[in-house]
């Protein structure tokens, strides 16, 4: 390639800007920009923040938990790197209150905690630390269940406190709701007069950080790094996988429309730059003939694009960093937390985007000019050889199936998108050449308007198939995120009705399920069932012992180090979805069958056929896996990871667990059930509800924002599409009108010609959006397969409607410019 | 430059005949030049066995009738398009030896064109367009050189007009300055005057033989203008895409 001539090129770009030529091209690149790192920064900003929301639910943005004294030098890194730091400590005791004993967990508050969120007291009253020297708090259900008052004295180990407040809201909310149980609350300096803590007691201790994103993602990393034997970090990732669905599936649609937004802006721009190559074919025939090489050429293109590329990016970045805050802004109050700044890598990715975008839909067609025969100076007729199909097609299709797997980072999502594209690309290709097979048949047939219209379809077919195949895929784009859209926000909504259980209540012991069930249908409480729960912790794998050193995650380690909830069941619950493996059919499977949840195996590395040992109070229960499970957990029911034949664990020692909703107007009856069953607690997860429900709505706050985005992709695409024959259109009509065509005729032939093309392409796209929504729903969102018609009907209805508007927007030249001045300046 | 082209120059009787025409070295040398396009299984010979020479200064006038071969040989001796048989020697390079490039150095260095559609380059201004080929070249003085030549044109007030909004004459005479500001060795004009009205078509004829009898650029011009065709100093005749005359004077 010859050496670049930028100033000619700057000259040239200056020019073409200048006479609008590549505005659509510089839009559409723009756009793909502006939506790519718009969506990209906001989606990680969103995520990140939802994270800290999330791990806030634990008093902070990150945890080290340890069950030894954490070192000090992890507080005096933190003070280092500007973030705050709170201690606490939590272990078993008995607490005696006027005679009457409970086993509780203590909770010692150093003064910093909580570092975000405040206690609330059943008085209302509000308070950003814990109890101060020398007093104590107690849990509202304790207060119920050793009928404690304000006042009162509580012995704790040597220790005597008066309560100073009944706690009704914890700043850290429950995360692991089955290992809670009662709690009082100390200042961690009163806990040495208890002698409780000495060395060697059981205890968990915790060191709670938050401060700056950056810094925490620091610290986390060198936390992570350090971390010693019984210790373990928890960050927004370790919240409860109801709340990691909701932001799983943001997360998706997030990326999903804008994988759709710079697919589209793609098309767009493809359109954009062949209608500016098929313009500028006599002026690079020009270049050519007064002595511009080839090679000369294809760098003034390439330059002139990146010139594109830098206007694009002058404009769309700053407009992304603008609508991304403004997004940001209004969503920080409903997330609870300042959304904290993208790491560099997002504004990267946008930009590329735009590059990639342009560079692979432009390049193909405008490559073609360089080879412009220089004897297209004389005649007219000659155009540029086209590009070998692997040139053409293999750019575009090779930048868009990466631009898809790197933007969505998710095979999955990769492989549904591609499979949807073509799907839909076929059956418009399909659906297009029929109308033109048919359009030519009738044309023959039929005779004035009718004839013009279908005829001028028939010799633009390629064109006319073209421009089906554009407008679908963009109508097809714009109705499949409408119908997700609107599926995920209504699911949002479904998946936590207004009785969605919000009570856990473990303990019960077998002998009294039948009185708890009576008791809660005298209260009017709904049963929705009693589930056997053991718990146990994993020993072997097919005989052999295992460790948590064994396992690389963090997360599987603590798998094989915790115990974790078994039960057995002589049937599943519907919503425990069989994913491999046989049915769960107490006459088919072996007598020591374990039916287990896909994500637990997946991260123990279990199979079909493994045989897994568990220790259940010191007694070994060994199983074989035959079936893999998914389980809902959006229902708020008990769930299990792992379920046995009721024969084979029966004799395990077993408590029983059930969900509830317990309504509020019943909070005062709630005292008296735990009374008439003292051993059983009640954990309330309204908080984990409100949180799931306030991150649903954030997120589709969020969607709405992201979907305006690939709207306007949409259009760009409509509108590049329609304007690709614009100019052959523009001849045709001034030849036909100094014929002697009324503008009457040629708007009606018009009309129908947009019409037609319209209804093809908005019909198709609608009813392939409705498939694909069905398919891609099922696949990426969990959502069941559903074909709404309706939406579908009117949205074949509107395309065809905003086609035909599009259309003879575009085209209106055709009947309001001189014919004269057309056809001379082509 | 070849000998034999200058021992072979046919003699010349021009309307105003220089007598120094015929001891100028040859620029422009058809041999044997042919060209046959196919259409579908046919072949159809447009150009046969053309051959004839043209001196420096020169201005040659290519005529004959619609379909005769005319803007074919134009095509062939500007190195637009390849013959199917024999060559062309341009300012004394053979331009069969040379690929795309190096004959897109020799149209930017050795070569102006005029057009009947003009051309001009539409985004641009009348003075983008004439500083263009010399922005190719590298050259730095392209905006100089290019408003000097405008000024010559009688398009010094009308610089920064875009094609759009020039009539057809002064779009010519964009296209004459855009032909002439390298200082070609040959220009080649097509139907110069054939989108201009007769008034306009003369001043843009009279610019065209004024601008060529004040250098030493060559002219070869492709009309089926008699009148045009006259002016020149010699005329190639075609026929059915064979030269009726290739030793003929106007």
């Amino acid at each position: 390639m010859s050496r670049p001539n930028w100033r000619l090129a700057w000259h040239l770009l200056r020019r073409e800007q200048r006479s609008g030529e590549l505005t659509l091209v510089t839009l559409a690149v723009g756009l793909a920009m502006l939506a790519a790192t718009a969506v990209g920064v906001l989606t990680a900003r969103v995520e990140m923040s939802m994270n800290m929301a999330a791990a806030r639910m634990q008093g902070g943005d990150l945890v080290l938990r340890g069950d030894q004294p954490l070192p000090e030098r992890w507080r005096e890194r933190a003070a280092a790197l500007n973030v705050e730091h709170a201690d606490t400590i939590a272990f078993a005791s008995m607490v005696r209150a006027d005679g009457r004993f409970k086993l509780v967990e203590v909770k010692g508050l150093g003064p910093t905690f909580p570092l975000v969120g405040r206690y609330v007291l059943n008085d209302g009253s509000e308070h950003d630390g814990g109890p101060p020297a020398g007093q104590i708090w107690v849990g509202a259900r304790l207060a119920l269940a050793l009928k404690i008052a304000i006042g009162d004295s509580i012995d704790l180990g040597q220790a005597q406190f008066p309560v100073a407040g009944i706690v009704s809201a914890e700043p850290d909310a429950i995360i692991d709701y089955v290992a809670a149980t009662d709690r009082v609350f100390v200042n961690d300096s009163d806990l040495s007069q208890t002698g409780l803590v000495q060395d060697g007691t059981r205890a968990g201790w915790r060191l709670v950080f938050t401060g700056p994103a950056a810094a925490i993602r620091a610290l986390s990393s060198e936390l992570n790094d350090g971390l010693e034997r019984g210790q373990r970090l928890e960050d927004g990732n370790e919240t409860r996988p109801e709340l990691r669905l909701a932001l799983d599936r943001a997360g998706r649609f997030f990326r999903l429309a804008a994988v759709l937004a710079s697919v589209l802006a793609g098309i767009a721009v493809a359109l954009a730059a062949r209608r500016h190559a098929e313009r500028h074919l006599d002026a690079y025939a020009v270049l050519r003939c007064i002595g511009a090489k080839q090679s000369q050429l294809m760098s003034l293109t390439l330059l002139q694009l990146a010139g594109v590329v830098v206007q694009a990016g002058l404009v769309a970045l700053p407009l992304a960093w603008l609508l991304q805050s403004a997004a940001a802004y209004f969503m920080a109050p409903g997330l609870g937390v300042a959304l904290p700044a993208a790491p560099i890598s997002a504004w990267i990715g946008g930009a590329m985007t735009g590059i990639i975008v342009l560079y692979a839909f432009a390049l193909p067609p405008l490559l073609r000019l360089s080879s412009v025969p220089t004897l297209r100076v004389l005649r007219r007729e000659l155009s540029a050889p086209p590009l070998a199909w692997w040139l053409h097609g293999g750019i575009g299709l090779v930048a868009a199936i990466g631009l898809l797997a790197w933007q969505a980072s998710d095979t999955t999502l990769l492989l549904s998108v591609l499979g949807a594209l073509l799907a839909i690309s076929v059956a418009l290709t399909v659906l297009g050449a029929l109308l033109l097979t048919v359009g030519s048949w009738w044309a023959r047939r039929t005779g004035g308007t009718l004839r013009i219209a279908l005829g001028g379809m028939r010799r633009r077919r390629w064109g006319t198939l073209g421009q089906i195949v554009a407008l679908g895929l963009g109508l097809a784009a714009l109705a499949l995120l409408v119908m997700l859209r609107t599926q995920l926000i209504d699911r949002w909504q479904d998946q936590l009705p207004p009785d969605v259980p919000n009570r856990f209540v473990i303990g019960l012991q077998g002998d009294q399920r039948a009185d708890f069930k009576a008791a809660l249908e005298e209260l009017g409480v709904v049963d929705r069932g009693l589930y056997p729960m053991v718990r146990g912790r994993f020993t072997a794998l097919n005989g052999e012992p295992i460790s948590s050193g064994d396992f690389q995650t963090q997360r599987a380690r603590r798998l094989a180090e915790r115990e974790f909830n078994l039960s057995f069941a002589a049937e599943l619950r519907a919503d425990n979805r069989i994913v491999a493996g046989p049915a769960w059919d107490l006459e088919k499977i072996p007598e020591d069958a374990l039916s287990v949840e896909r994500g637990l195996a997946e991260r123990l590395g279990w199979e079909i056929g493994d045989s897994i040992s568990f220790d259940i109070g010191g007694i070994e229960l060994q199983g074989t896996v035959v079936n893999l499970r998914e389980l809902n957990w959006e229902s708020f029911l008990p769930n299990f990871f792992v379920i046995g034949r009721p024969e084979a664990m029966r004799d395990l020692s077993a408590s029983w667990i059930t969900s509830l909703h317990y309504p509020k107007e019943l909070a005062d009856q709630e005292a008296g059930l735990i009374e008439q069953f003292p051993n059983m607690t009640v954990i309330d997860v309204d908080a984990l509800i409100m949180q799931i429900r306030r991150t649903a709505d954030q997120a589709a706050l969020a969607i709405q924002a992201v979907f305006l985005f690939t709207v306007a992709a949409g259009l760009m695409v409509l509108l590049a599409a329609i304007r690709s024959t614009t100019d052959e259109r523009l001849r045709e009509g001034a030849i036909l009108r100094a014929l002697g065509a009324r503008s009457r005729q040629l708007t009606i032939a018009r009309a129908v010609e947009f019409g037609l093309m319209g209804a093809v392409a908005g019909a198709a796209a609608a009813l392939a959006a409705s498939f694909a929504t069905g398919w891609l729903g099922e696949r990426l969102f969990d959502l069941p397969f559903a074909v709404d018609w309706t939406t579908t009907a009117i949205l074949a209805v509107l395309s065809a409607s905003a086609v035909a508007a599009l259309g003879l927007h575009a085209t209106r030249k055709v009947v309001t410019v001189s014919p004269l001045l057309v056809l001379r300046e082509s | 430059m070849n000998d034999a082209h200058e021992h072979s120059m046919p003699a010349t009787n021009p309307p105003e005949a220089d007598p120094t025409l015929a001891t100028a070295p040859v620029v422009v040398a058809a041999s044997d030049l042919s060209r046959t396009v196919h259409l579908g299984d046919q072949a159809l010979e447009i150009l046969n066995g053309v051959s004839f020479e043209i001196r420096r200064g020169e201005s040659v006038a290519i005529v004959g009738a619609s379909g005769s071969g005319k803007s074919t040989l134009l095509g062939l001796l500007a190195g637009l398009d390849r013959p199917t048989r024999g060559d062309v020697e341009l300012a004394g390079q053979s331009l069969a030896q040379l690929d795309e490039d190096g004959l897109a150095g020799l149209r930017a260095s050795q070569v102006g064109f005029v057009f009947q559609a003009f051309h001009l380059l539409t985004g641009m201004t009348a003075l983008e367009n004439v500083m263009l080929p010399l922005e190719l070249l590298g050259d730095t003085g392209a905006e100089a050189k290019a408003r000097d030549w405008l000024q010559r044109v009688g398009l010094g007030e009308r610089l920064e007009h875009s094609p759009r909004q020039l009539s057809g004459g002064e779009q010519q005479r964009v296209a004459i300055a855009r032909a002439f500001v390298t200082r070609p060795a040959v220009l080649f004009a097509d139907e110069p005057t054939g989108n201009l009205d007769t008034a306009t078509g003369k001043q843009i004829a009279d610019l065209l033989f004024e601008l060529n009898a004040g250098g030493t650029t060559t002219l070869v011009l492709v009309t089926h203008d008699l009148e045009l065709a006259q002016r020149c100093e010699r005329t190639l005749t075609l026929d059915a895409g064979r030269l009726v005359n290739p030793d003929s004077h106007a």
